[in-house]
């Protein structure tokens, strides 16, 4: 089989069952990704990307992949990035075109994930997470955390919204214009993640190792790194219920919705009503908060 | 605005007279060339080969090479008497509809402006063509160019675009073969799922030149001398919410003091000294 998008993309193996449980085919994913092209790929554009592939479906093996694969067709478009791990130079996959996107499904590339900045300003993140990671398999302390960081950011004039991961998470997110590093940023997250673990001692742990986390939320500061990659908006989760990492209003948050409701099939309807919520999310200017954090008061 | 061209519109009886005005600019970030080691900007130099020495503008004329090496001189004279009749009249020739020429002809656009006693001619031929529906074609001289041109409405505004020459519009029977294909119900109807999905009105503002942003972001940053703000490592510790408060003051207070726009410089010098 071949979809023609912006050029023609070879699909193999178009009726295999990628989520078993859900009845999801690779073409009901192909489905998928060129009816949510248009939302997808401004959040994909211009960054690197790592994806997570099931080539037999969910219940099968996967890997991550960084670097393109050595059979990437030329029109792919790749970017040359060093890796301190590696000591290397490696080529990601940077995602323009539906076509790209496809190529990718058809790769069994069910979960894409991106860093917070984009290929030509790799230092300077133009979206600031905090990522919200729950300990055990309950919703309801995530949920109170995310409001209760919504409140912090109101108060600090931060527009923000939640994504939900797709899987137990949340991450609250906003835009910023891009001008201060991940370093510049780092005082202020870390400052975030120990305001709420003073707030709600009993939700919240700053504590990285799992074991130690008892039922609490993890606030996961440090997520927001040079190197490090949150699940791309309206990407699928290796669930099985087809899930999709979607961004939600604060109201339908605190109105109690769950991630089993956004899944391969509900989410289209949804954003073809809706529109991307985080296309109108105004970008924060960072040098206020930039600025409070070189003053001396914080240094003391 | 500047104005790039003198003359008149010209039908029939009818005589309007415009300048035109260049309606576009490319916005190239442009860089000049220095010396690395001295950072002055370096020169071109004109010379004659033949004769050895600098040649200077007036010892310059214009020759068509008619055989490798061998030329025809055409002295500026020459060059302004094939002008003269025509250069100050943009001549319409017929009333077309838009969608009748493709996009492939489209080369520079001008706008018009009444001058002098012609605004009320310029205001009615405006509204004559809404009316219609109809663009005119029309031929001129422009930069001693005899130019094929259309006139239409743009905003209220007579403009006239000028078109390539049928004979510059190179025959797509060059392109290597495109081979026909079979295409499948399935194919055909998950591409035209694509095309709905990415279909939108067109809104020119919502693309945006990055990498000229990010380069002029580059530039602006090197003149001020000042890398993406850095800041030192600062431990929060107990105190943490007076800190809180403390940056919800700080913050309320850039938005107060930035309300009336504060000068960029200023901002990188006090970056500096603190």
């Amino acid at each position: 089989m071949v979809i023609w998008a912006e050029r023609p993309v070879e699909v193999s193996h178009p009726d295999k069952l990628l989520w078993p449980d859900a009845g999801v085919r690779k073409r009901d994913y192909l489905e998928y990704l060129a009816k949510m092209a248009p939302f997808m790929l401004p959040h994909l554009a211009e960054r690197a990307l790592t994806i997570i592939r099931w080539p037999d479906g969910v219940e099968g093996p996967y890997f991550y992949q960084k670097a393109a694969p050595s059979h990437t067709p030329d029109w792919i478009r790749r970017t040359r990035i060093w890796s301190p791990d590696r000591q290397a130079f490696f080529h990601a996959i940077v995602v323009d075109s539906a076509a790209a996107l496809l190529w990718l499904g058809n790769l069994a590339a069910l979960e894409l994930h991106v860093g917070f900045s984009r290929v030509n300003t790799p230092d300077v993140p133009d979206v600031v997470a905090l990522d919200l990671d729950p300990s055990v398999p309950d919703f309801e302390p995530v949920r109170e955390v995310a409001l209760a960081l919504r409140k912090l950011f109101d108060e600090l004039g931060i527009p923000s919204l939640p994504k939900l991961s797709g899987a137990t998470g949340i991450q609250v997110l906003f835009r910023t214009q891009p001008v201060a590093t991940y370093e510049a940023w780092r005082p202020f997250t870390r400052m975030v993640a120990a305001y709420l673990a003073r707030r709600m001692p009993r939700w919240v742990t700053l504590e990285r190792r799992k074991h130690l986390r008892g039922d609490k939320v993890y606030v996961d500061a440090p997520q927001h790194g040079k190197n490090r990659t949150l699940i791309a908006p309206y990407s699928a989760r290796a669930t099985s219920l087809a899930t999709v990492a979607v961004p939600v209003t604060w109201e339908e948050l605190a109105q109690g919705v769950t991630p089993d409701q956004f899944t391969l099939a509900t989410v289209p309807e949804r954003v073809l009503r809706l529109g991307d919520l985080l296309a109108s999310l105004p970008p924060v200017d960072p040098k206020p908060i930039v600025t409070f954090f070189q003053s001396s008061a914080v240094r003391r | 605005m500047h104005t790039v061209w003198k003359g008149a519109v010209s039908f029939g009886l009818v005589h309007i007279p415009v300048r035109l005005h260049a309606a576009t600019e490319a916005k190239d970030v442009k860089f000049r060339y220095l010396h690395r080691a001295c950072k002055t900007p370096i020169q071109y130099t004109r010379t004659c080969p033949a004769c050895g020495r600098p040649v200077e503008w007036d010892e310059v004329v214009r020759g068509f090479e008619i055989r490798p090496n061998e030329f025809v001189v055409l002295e500026e004279d020459e060059l302004r008497q094939l002008d003269a009749p025509r250069s100050r009249t943009i001549d319409i020739l017929d009333f077309v509809q838009l969608p009748d020429i493709d996009p492939i002809y489209f080369d520079r656009t001008y706008y018009m402006s009444p001058d002098g006693s012609g605004a009320k001619a310029y205001r009615l031929l405006a509204a004559a063509m809404r009316e219609t529906g109809k663009i005119a074609v029309a031929k001129t001289v422009l930069r001693s160019a005899e130019t094929l041109a259309c006139v239409r409405v743009y905003r209220d505004v007579l403009v006239m675009e000028t078109l390539f020459w049928p004979d510059e519009v190179r025959p797509v029977e060059q392109l290597p073969a495109v081979p026909a294909a079979d295409l499948q119900d399935q194919e055909l109807q998950m591409a035209v799922t694509l095309i709905q999905q990415l279909a939108a009105p067109f809104q020119p503002e919502k693309y945006k030149d990055e990498r000229r942003v990010a380069l002029m972001d580059l530039i602006a940053r090197k003149a001020a001398n000042v890398p993406a703000a850095v800041a030192r490592a600062a431990e929060p510790s107990e105190n943490v919410i007076d800190l809180m408060q403390a940056l919800k003051e700080s913050i309320r207070l850039a938005q107060r003091a930035s309300e009336p726009t504060a000068p960029v410089k200023k901002q990188a010098r006090r970056k500096k000294t603190s």
